[in-house]
């Protein structure tokens, strides 16, 4: 049930009109229900993974919570782990290591044939499984409360709007939020309608349009024409991908309920630091505080913070998909990164404080130049095989003498990021605009009226629930 | 920004702004109803080439004689066929187009045109057979006359029940219809307008040299509300006295999948239901006259022209 169909439409509207009619308990296992209704409508198989993955990590808390021995509290922790990165390596990676597996056996002279399976990649995975074990981790270290009554956990890990591509919650922001009575306000509806048109209009009427393009140029284009599909899949993975994050926030603030911010205008940042404040914001702080600052962080000895760096962005590129490609992005943006903080005095005990934000010569080079770089890896991202990304950029520099097609597409695709950058660049200014409903209504319906006859209606799923 | 207003809460009595979500319910209808009907409206004033422009190009014609088909059909030229019959023809032809489309198409023809006088209809597997969800979907650049057209209605709820809701839209009707426009009236001498006057488009270039195999031989089964459709589309024409011929256009069997025993099913049924229909699948063989494996080149469309003309002919002579 994607959110841009009609049955996600009559789904929610349902589900809202019932949540608001009910007391709290009751509207959790609405919620609840609803979540596994959602979620079974792709494949009701892998409901039990979920739940797998709810009572692991439910189980170990209350024994992390329940006892002061050491020893038994890091047992109950490793145990989740386990069961969490199980579930998730056997599902996403098993055949990714089994063929590297038998590459380095045919390598060393050794026939062997691994054991293959059909693995089906259960829908959102690395997103629910991250969510549930993060919960265990802070529950271990004493920041988070584990919560007795199953329902509100399970709602936890199974939260429909953002349950199969985030933002990835934690329990301190959003279990809270389940275990209370949840109040709406005027506000709250009108940034809810707001999150869910401009999400709409970024997934219907710029994502699938530039995916037209972007699909039938990437592997088969050159020169300039084929950097115009660059920049298209940057946009497109930009507005496919927020514009999800934005429908599940504002959903969600219908049921009274915020969820983190995701994305924040990343295409503005200055440098790479700046990217990943801005980009998946929900992932990256993930890495921040489960692998990164466990690590040492940036005060660690020696080399290690750029080990620690380089770690993340490893680990975050497998975290996309199981293929050296993501891996290969991720170390671009490893060793970019680990650069760029080693010349700008990372680690001097006075911070060096960032320019001034503003239209000037020297922040307008410094986001073409971070835009580019940004670009440059999403080649790894985008392509198929390491081959595809190296063909790529030799077919960057060749002449562009392959006619395209398409005149439509490019209407739809520019006059469609014109309208996504007057909403970036001056986005505080339509907000105040916003606030009064005679603005508010009009142009609320304006929108989603303008996406319906603008956007691709046939354009297919997010590209991030195959991550 | 002023101080949140709680309106309801999870503990309290629960009042929505009704107002509000009135306001906003009507203003949703409203500019709907507003911006489909607009949009309906600049369709036929449009020249592209985009699929609903096509559409209603077709349906605003006059001429006694009119080409139907997917792409296979643009090869044949109305110049040919007026040498030979006499009568003024125009091709009508909609890449990736089948039965489904057609009907709407030459339903809304027969309301509008009184001159018409037989059709022909290129006929090819995406007629018979099931097809995939693409080219389900392919029907819906007719579908801004979902409101005038109850096979139209019944072709899309059939497609997908969820259509009944989506089409309560008028603006869901002329989904991407306002680019077309646009660029036509902001530009208009770029490219991506409809190709020639009389509807003709064949592509140069030749499957001569280049790689190719023969597939296997298939006959899937019929689809059924197709076929249905098909019978359905002889005997309207038939209660209008317009006659319709069925072709099927040369393919290189060589290079492609041979549905020849497809097509020798719906001869038989053709038969059955009294229209005459003629294949030329097997009329051209050598991969010089193919711009693809399943489309003649303009070198050979002339070619193939012929051969329609000429059972043209014999339909107008011989068929009731």
């Amino acid at each position: 049930m994607l959110f841009n169909s009609v049955q996600f439409l009559v789904f929610f509207v349902a589900v809202l009109g019932l949540y608001w009619v009910l007391k709290h308990r009751a509207q959790n296992l609405l919620l609840l229900a609803a979540s596994y209704v959602f979620y079974g409508a792709w494949n009701w198989k892998f409901l039990a993974l979920i739940l797998l993955t709810t009572v692991a990590d439910f189980t170990a808390s209350l024994v992390i919570a329940n006892t002061d021995r050491a020893m038994r509290r890091k047992l109950a922790l490793i145990a989740a782990i386990v069961v969490n990165l199980g579930v998730l390596g056997f599902f996403k990676y098993y055949n990714f290591f089994i063929e590297d597996v038998l590459v380095a056996l045919n390598w060393l002279g050794i026939a062997y044939v691994p054991l293959v399976l059909q693995i089906v990649l259960p829908v959102g995975i690395s997103f629910y499984t991250f969510q549930s074990m993060s919960y265990t981790i802070d529950t271990y270290r004493g920041e988070v409360e584990p919560t007795t009554n199953f329902p509100d956990y399970a709602l936890y890990v199974a939260f429909f709007p953002q349950l199969v591509a985030g933002p990835i919650e934690r329990a301190g922001h959003l279990l809270k939020q389940i275990q209370t009575p949840r109040t709406v306000t005027i506000e709250r509806i009108n940034e809810g309608v707001l999150l869910i048109a401009l999400g709409l209009f970024k997934k219907v009427a710029i994502a699938d349009h530039l995916a037209q393009y972007v699909d039938g140029a990437f592997d088969r284009q050159t020169g300039w024409k084929l950097l115009i599909a660059l920049y298209f899949f940057a946009f497109q993975i930009y507005c496919d991908f927020s514009g999800y994050s934005d429908i599940a926030r504002g959903c969600a603030k219908l049921f009274g309920i915020d969820l983190r911010l995701n994305f924040n205008r990343p295409y503005f940042a200055r440098n790479l630091t700046e990217f990943w404040r801005r980009w998946h914001i929900s992932l990256s702080t993930w890495f921040r505080d489960y692998i990164y600052r466990p690590l040492g962080g940036k005060h660690a000895r020696g080399w290690r913070p750029y080990r620690n760096l380089m770690a993340v962005f490893l680990l975050s590129g497998l975290w996309h998909g199981a293929a050296w490609t993501f891996v290969i992005w991720g170390a671009i943006h490893g060793v970019i990164l680990s650069l760029e903080k080693a010349l700008s005095g990372w680690r001097r005990e006075t911070p060096v404080h960032p320019p001034k934000h503003g239209l000037n010569p020297r922040n307008i080079v410094a986001v073409f130049v971070t835009f580019h770089i940004v670009c440059a890896a999403w080649v790894f991202f985008r392509a198929p095989t390491l081959d595809g990304a190296l063909g790529f950029f030799a077919r960057l520099v060749q002449p562009a003498t392959i006619p395209f097609s398409g005149l439509m597409v490019f209407a739809h695709a520019f006059v469609a990021l014109a309208l996504l950058f007057a909403w970036e660049a001056f986005e505080e200014r339509w907000r105040r605009l916003l606030v009064k409903p005679a603005v508010a209504i009009p142009g609320y319906a304006g929108l989603f009226i303008f996406t319906l006859a603008w956007g691709q209606l046939n354009g297919g799923q997010f590209i991030y629930f195959q991550f | 920004m002023a101080a949140s207003s709680s309106i309801f809460s999870s503990e309290q009595a629960r009042r929505l702004p009704w107002r509000a979500v009135a306001l906003f319910v009507a203003a949703l209808v409203v500019f709907d109803q507003g911006a489909g009907r607009l949009v309906e409206r600049l369709i036929p004033t449009t020249d592209s080439n985009w699929g609903p422009n096509q559409v209603a190009r077709l349906i605003g014609r006059s001429e006694p004689g009119i080409v139907l088909g997917d792409s296979r059909a643009g090869a044949i030229a109305p110049k040919v066929l007026k040498a030979r019959t006499g009568l003024a023809f125009f091709n009508g032809t909609a890449p990736g187009q089948s039965i489904h489309y057609q009907i709407i198409a030459f339903e809304a023809l027969l309301k509008r045109n009184p001159n018409l006088r037989i059709v022909v209809y290129e006929l090819d597997h995406l007629d018979l057979t099931a097809g995939n969800r693409s080219q389900q979907q392919a029907v819906e650049v007719a579908s801004f006359l979902y409101g005038s057209s109850a096979t139209a209605r019944e072709i899309f709820h059939r497609l997908d029940p969820w259509n009944r809701l989506r089409f309560l839209s008028r603006t869901y009707r002329v989904n991407g219809a306002i680019a077309p426009i646009l660029v036509d009236r902001l530009f208009p001498s770029q490219r991506g307008r409809l190709t020639s006057e009389d509807g003709f488009i064949a592509h140069d270039g030749t499957m001569k040299g280049k790689p190719c195999k023969a597939g296997p031989s298939v006959s899937p089964p019929f689809d059924a509300f197709k076929l249905a459709l098909l019978k359905r589309f002889v005997e309207r024409a038939r209660a209008a006295k317009v006659k319709v011929l069925f072709v099927t256009a040369p393919w290189l069997i060589a290079c492609g999948v041979d549905r020849r025993p497809l097509f020798a099913r719906f001869a038989s049924l053709a038969a059955e239901w009294g229209a005459p229909y003629r294949s030329f699948i097997t009329a051209l063989d050598n991969p010089a006259d193919f711009f693809d494996a399943n489309h003649v080149n303009r070198r050979a469309a002339l070619r193939y022209s012929e051969m329609v003309a000429q059972a043209l002919a014999e339909t107008l002579k011989t068929s009731p």
